[in-house]
């Protein structure tokens, strides 16, 4: 397996056929935006629909909100009804658990009347359009929709369609943009700062939105990221998203200050990736001694829900000196507060005003 | 221990020898090769006039393990085609399969690329490479499925692993004996077309082209196939077939 590092050298030399990569702007996080400093609102936006698009100090100030909740959220009073009054739809047209439970917390804390929409309980199933749903939840009038698709895509298709703030809680393959934020608050809590550490996402990169939202949360952050992934699982042309590519799992893992460990989706996979899951687990599953590669002091993530045994090790899951695993889902809950509030500001001072 | 092999048909294409010379090994090495060498002191002799002497084969393409008969006609090394009784796609079968040969003939087996080689899910490459397979094959017949051949091409360069694959859409050529021409018209047999081989060629080439690749055909009937192999020398991957 020694050969294959030639072929990642190969893979991680830019093709002279395609135009430079766009690199990342080297970013302080202390810098703010000028703009900011004439009052302007530091996130001047009523939907969330992904990472891209968003100034590196819009991301920064979105952390620096959500650092405020982490607090209070620590308190026993975990109410604070800013947002009392405000309709919040989370509308998921995808199975979850967590990120639903996460998103209605958020709501609740901040005193929205937060109602969940599942698919199973939806008009998905008796043939309605998506369109024709998002008109409907519309008519509703709510203030913020939450929504989670199969589809990549999907949530933008709605938040065209309707006059309220909407949230993407994961569509398709595409983004994940809450996840993104609260994995950089972690990182940041834990490590301080996030310029320069070496971040490695590594498993079924090709199926995952977390994946693409963190490339470019990370990117514009400062930090240098990698993606791992067996070739099967890497997709087409992913070094010009601004990432380091690696097929071995060693190689990737090399110094780096962060291991981002992705579900293997065998849900969403037709035929096989990867020949079996002992296979999977014997490349590229991320153990004790294949961290070794990695700083002393790496962080380990996963977004969940973990697939132990098969991308991640129990012994690294449940190492309480290296995982942030059960912090990330603390985080998340701070972040889908800041997001709430941040993206319902606008209106609510105008109401006010 | 030393031997004198005298007067053997020595065969040596590495450095272009083709005569009757005399051979001396020292501790099973070759030690010199020359006509009428001295016969010193504790040698043994064998007199091999009317018998040639040549580099063990490599037979790349062999079904059985018979070593007795291998040895027989100088063959002592084989790679072995996972169309076994059970096909070679478990670490513990190719672990045993190395085995196979004994003390003098050396098996490489070549590990079947997908379970069962029923051409739909990928085989354990990986672990399989790793118990000393050498290649992933796709046995007696094609990968059908161009998808399962993609990620197979995709996921065999990630270990460097080469691919063998045999070049014949199956479809084309179920229940023929012979390729459509002249020939087989006069003679009365079934028939598939050329491009029945040169199609499976032609995509097999493209996945080397996608995926840098390594990749053997060792079965290549038409002139149209040839071609097309040549042809991809200028391609990233390596392309070759036997005969060559």
């Amino acid at each position: 397996l020694q050969a294959a590092s030639a072929f990642v050298e190969a893979l991680v030399m830019p093709d002279p056929a395609l135009p430079p990569l766009q690199a990342p702007a080297a970013i302080h996080t202390a810098a703010i935006h000028p703009a900011l400093a004439a009052g302007a609102p530091a996130f001047p936006y009523t939907n969330l629909l992904g990472i891209a698009g968003l100034k590196p100090w819009e991301i920064l100030s979105l952390l620096h909100e959500a650092e405020h909740w982490v607090e209070t959220n620590r308190q026993s009073n975990k109410r604070h009804p800013a947002l009392a009054g405000l309709t919040q739809i989370n509308c998921f047209f995808e199975n979850s658990t967590r990120t639903l439970l996460s998103f209605e917390i958020a709501g609740k804390r901040l005193g929205t009347d937060c109602v969940n929409m599942t698919v199973g309980a939806s008009s998905i199933r008796k043939g309605e359009t998506l369109l024709d749903t998002a008109l409907t939840l519309n008519a509703m009038r709510p203030d913020i929709l939450v929504i989670r698709h199969g589809d990549s895509g999907a949530v933008k298709l709605i938040a065209d369609k309707v006059a309220c703030s909407v949230i993407n809680a994961g569509d398709g393959r595409h983004e994940h943009p809450t996840q993104a934020l609260l994995d950089a608050l972690t990182i940041k809590r834990r490590k301080g700062y996030l310029e320069g550490l070496v971040v490695a996402i590594c498993g079924d990169i090709l199926h995952s939105r977390v994946a693409r939202s963190n490339f470019l949360a990370l990117n514009a952050l400062g930090a240098r990221v990698r993606a791992v992934a067996p070739p099967t699982l890497m997709p087409a042309d992913v070094a010009r998203l601004g990432v380091e590519t690696y097929t071995h799992m060693e190689d990737g893992l090399e110094g780096a200050d962060v291991v981002m460990m992705l579900r293997l989706q065998q849900e969403r996979m037709q035929g096989a990736y990867v020949p079996s899951l002992r296979e999977y687990f014997h490349f590229y599953g991320l153990t004790q001694a294949r961290l070794k590669r990695a700083k002393p002091d790496v962080l380990v993530m996963h977004p969940g829900p973990m697939n132990r045994g098969v991308e991640i090790d129990s012994s690294v899951a449940d190492d309480i000196n290296k995982s942030a695993i059960p912090e990330q889902v603390e985080m998340g809950v701070a972040v889908r507060m800041a997001c709430l509030d941040m993206l319902t500001r606008a209106r609510r001072a105008g109401e006010h005003a | 221990m030393s031997w004198l092999i005298q007067n053997a048909h020595v065969i040596d294409p590495a450095s272009g020898l083709h005569a009757v010379c005399d051979v001396r090994l020292n501790q099973g090495l070759i030690a010199e090769i020359g006509q009428k060498l001295e016969r010193g002191a504790n040698t043994q002799y064998l007199d091999a006039a009317g018998l040639t002497l040549a580099p063990g084969l490599i037979d790349t393409r062999s079904f059985h393990t018979d070593a007795p008969a291998c040895l027989a006609g100088g063959i002592t090394s084989l790679c072995l085609m996972p169309d076994q009784r059970m096909a070679l796609d478990d670490p513990a079968l190719i672990e045993h399969a190395r085995r196979l040969g004994g003390t003098h003939l050396r098996v490489f087996p070549f590990i079947a690329a997908t379970r069962g080689l029923q051409g739909q899910e990928m085989a354990e490459l990986g672990l399989c490479r790793a118990a000393g397979g050498v290649a992933a094959a796709s046995g007696r017949t094609q990968i059908a499925n161009d998808l399962v051949a993609y990620r197979i091409a995709q996921y065999a360069q990630g270990l460097r692993l080469p691919l063998v694959a045999h070049a014949e859409i199956l479809s084309l050529t179920q229940e023929c004996v012979a390729t459509e021409g002249e020939f087989a018209t006069r003679m009365g047999l079934a028939a598939s077309p050329v491009f029945a081989e040169s199609m499976a060629i032609a995509r097999d080439l493209r996945l080397v082209e996608a995926t840098g690749v390594a990749l053997h055909i060792p079965q290549v009937t038409t002139a149209e196939g040839l071609t097309l192999i040549r042809q991809a020398g200028d391609l990233r991957g390596d392309a070759s077939a036997f005969p060559p």
